[in-house]
């Protein structure tokens, strides 16, 4: 028998990564909702930038070149949700399909696939967003320009800090509906999750003594790594530690779920 | 090797499957029969380590499949070849597969061409025929080269062609000195395919033979046609045989052969019209075996027919 003499050894972790990317992106749906998501950032950006004046009350011509650029950033936010959307949707359907039984056959160190199914979608996520955020950072820009206003300073660290930090809450709130769809087994979950933290810090604002908390809430924090938090926003190192605390819970959640069950 | 060691499954009241034992040697088509329900697939699952045993253990190559460094280069499954994302292309399906297990691109080619999908790779799934999922599933489950090869239900949805396709495949992997296991709901699918089957019947074994010994068991009978049944069945009884009435009015005897009954009809001057020796299929083996052919749902772990070819 040939099979018994060949190498075996583990396929690593490593393989269960190079899978799971290639089962992510690895189809035409993929991209095409990738370059979706992208569109939808500049449309919304475009949107937000031109209406500027009706809806902050205060005129484009008289708006700080800043803020018209945070306001194009609200396209990465809308890219952020298609994202998000699409992350759960990636674990529910192979729930729905029983594709997820072929997933844990080829790897059936199931902590290894909540891993690696982390790591691929924050990439894939990031990476979408990243262009997203630029692309709308670049809408703003023609926007100024096309009204013959000044523009913000390319050379200006706050203009990147603040591309980068809109670029954040597409690859966090994936993750978050990533672990909460395998939680769940289902697409609902996962996205019920992600907006679970996303209104959070609203319904803390609603509840007495609810502004405590939100120090501790993933909203803030995102804000405090893009800049705009205000002066009484958390430190970003504690931002930091707040975003990789939550994510650490959702993905430990996931993983007791996956590895006691039957699939 | 599959070992299987007092293997049970419990959901609730509910036994699935009900302290099996069982080896499935390598070097021949082990088929693994019962009616649907009768824990096949349940079953093949933990032996895949997708559903966790309420007691009991089942290894491959003497590890759980959980602990087989490099699983899918080990042991090759085939479940539900539903069970995919119809969005994907062939090739991409297997693609993500041959990932997850370190092997290269080629391969996946490769097997498309074993399993006779060779430029369809491009093709989504959802506008693949069921027979040609079910070569995708076994494509998959090829992916690895591997030692041991189970598959659920193989046969199904495939037409004559891919059936004698399947036979083709899983005897060479035998013969290559590989373990197979292949799960059946019908008897008949297995006679040309396994050279050993294990029967199944509400969570129990029932049998554990080889084919030509299961055929060999499988009792013959008679039937009569006669103007006088009720005499022939007297004198039939007196004789030692079992003769008992069909529906059509003929007897249906057994445990006596066509030449004794035709001798003792003519020593007692009774007329036949009809004396026709029935071959039992190994189908009636299999309904016999597993009590009501499986029409019934399993409830409990209760009578789990004969057992007469238990060893």
């Amino acid at each position: 028998m040939t099979a018994s003499t060949r190498d075996l050894s583990g396929a690593g972790a490593g393989a269960a990564v190079a899978a799971e990317w290639t089962k992510l992106t690895g189809t035409g749906r993929a991209r095409r909702a990738a370059a979706g998501a992208v569109v939808l950032a500049l449309a919304v950006a475009a949107v937000f930038c031109l209406t500027i004046g009706p809806t902050t009350g205060v005129a484009l011509a008289d708006q700080p070149a800043f803020d018209v650029l945070t306001a194009s950033l609200l396209g990465a936010d809308a890219a952020a949700l298609v994202l998000t959307v699409l992350a759960a949707a990636a674990v529910g359907g192979e729930y729905t399909t029983g594709m997820v039984r072929t997933t844990f056959t080829a790897t059936p160190r199931r902590g290894r696939v909540v891993l690696a199914r982390a790591v691929t979608v924050v990439a894939a996520a990031g990476a979408v967003s990243l262009v997203a955020a630029v692309g709308a950072a670049l809408v703003s820009l023609v926007v100024l320009a096309g009204a013959g206003l000044p523009l913000w300073d390319a050379a200006d660290p706050a203009v990147w800090r603040a591309v980068a930090g809109a670029a954040l809450m597409a690859p966090f709130h994936a993750l978050v509906a990533t672990a909460g769809a395998l939680w769940s087994r289902s697409t609902a979950g996962g996205v019920v999750a992600a907006l679970a933290l996303l209104v959070a810090p609203t319904l803390a604002g609603w509840v007495p003594g609810g502004a405590a908390v939100l120090p501790l809430l993933p909203g803030e924090a995102l804000h405090s790594l893009a800049g705009i938090a205000g002066p009484e926003g958390p430190h970003p190192a504690a931002a930091v530690l707040v975003l990789a605390a939550w994510s650490a819970l959702a993905l430990a959640a996931a993983d007791r779920a996956v590895r006691g069950r039957d699939v | 090797m599959i070992a299987v060691r007092e293997l049970v499954k419990r959901y609730g009241d509910t036994v699935a499957v009900d302290g099996l034992t069982f080896a499935v040697e390598p070097g021949r088509v082990t088929g693994f029969l019962g009616p649907n329900g009768a824990g096949k697939s349940t079953t093949l699952r933990m032996v895949l380590g997708l559903d966790v045993p309420t007691s009991g253990t089942a290894t491959v190559d003497g590890a759980p499949y959980r602990d087989l460094p490099s699983p899918t280069r080990r042991v090759g499954a085939l479940l539900d070849p539903g069970a995919v994302d119809p969005g994907r292309t062939a090739h991409g399906h297997l693609l993500w597969q041959a990932r997850a297990a370190g092997i290269g691109r080629a391969r996946v080619d490769e097997v498309l061409g074993l399993v006779g999908l060779e430029g369809r790779g491009g093709h989504a799934i959802r506008h693949l025929s069921l027979g040609m999922r079910q070569r995708l599933g076994i494509a998959g489950a090829l992916l690895g080269d591997p030692g041991v090869l189970i598959l659920d239900e193989p046969l199904n949805g495939l037409d004559p062609e891919g059936i004698v396709w399947v036979r083709r495949l899983l005897r060479g992997f035998a013969r290559e000195g590989r373990t197979v296991l292949v799960s059946s709901h019908l008897m008949n699918e297995m006679e040309a395919t396994a050279d050993h089957v294990l029967v199944v019947s509400r969570g129990r074994l029932v049998a554990d033979v080889g084919v030509a010994e299961l055929a060999a068991g499988a009792r013959e009978r008679v039937e009569v046609a006669s103007p006088d049944p009720a005499g022939l069945a007297a004198l039939l009884a007196r004789a030692g045989a079992a003769p008992s009435a069909a529906a059509d009015g003929r007897l249906v005897v057994t445990g006596m052969d066509a030449a004794r009954v035709g001798e003792l009809a003519a020593a007692h001057g009774v007329v036949l019209h009809a004396l026709v020796p029935v071959r039992a299929r190994l189908e009636d083996a299999f309904i016999r075996l597993t009590g009501d052919g499986g029409r019934t749902p399993v409830r409990d772990a209760g009578t789990a027919g004969e057992g007469e070819w238990v060893r």
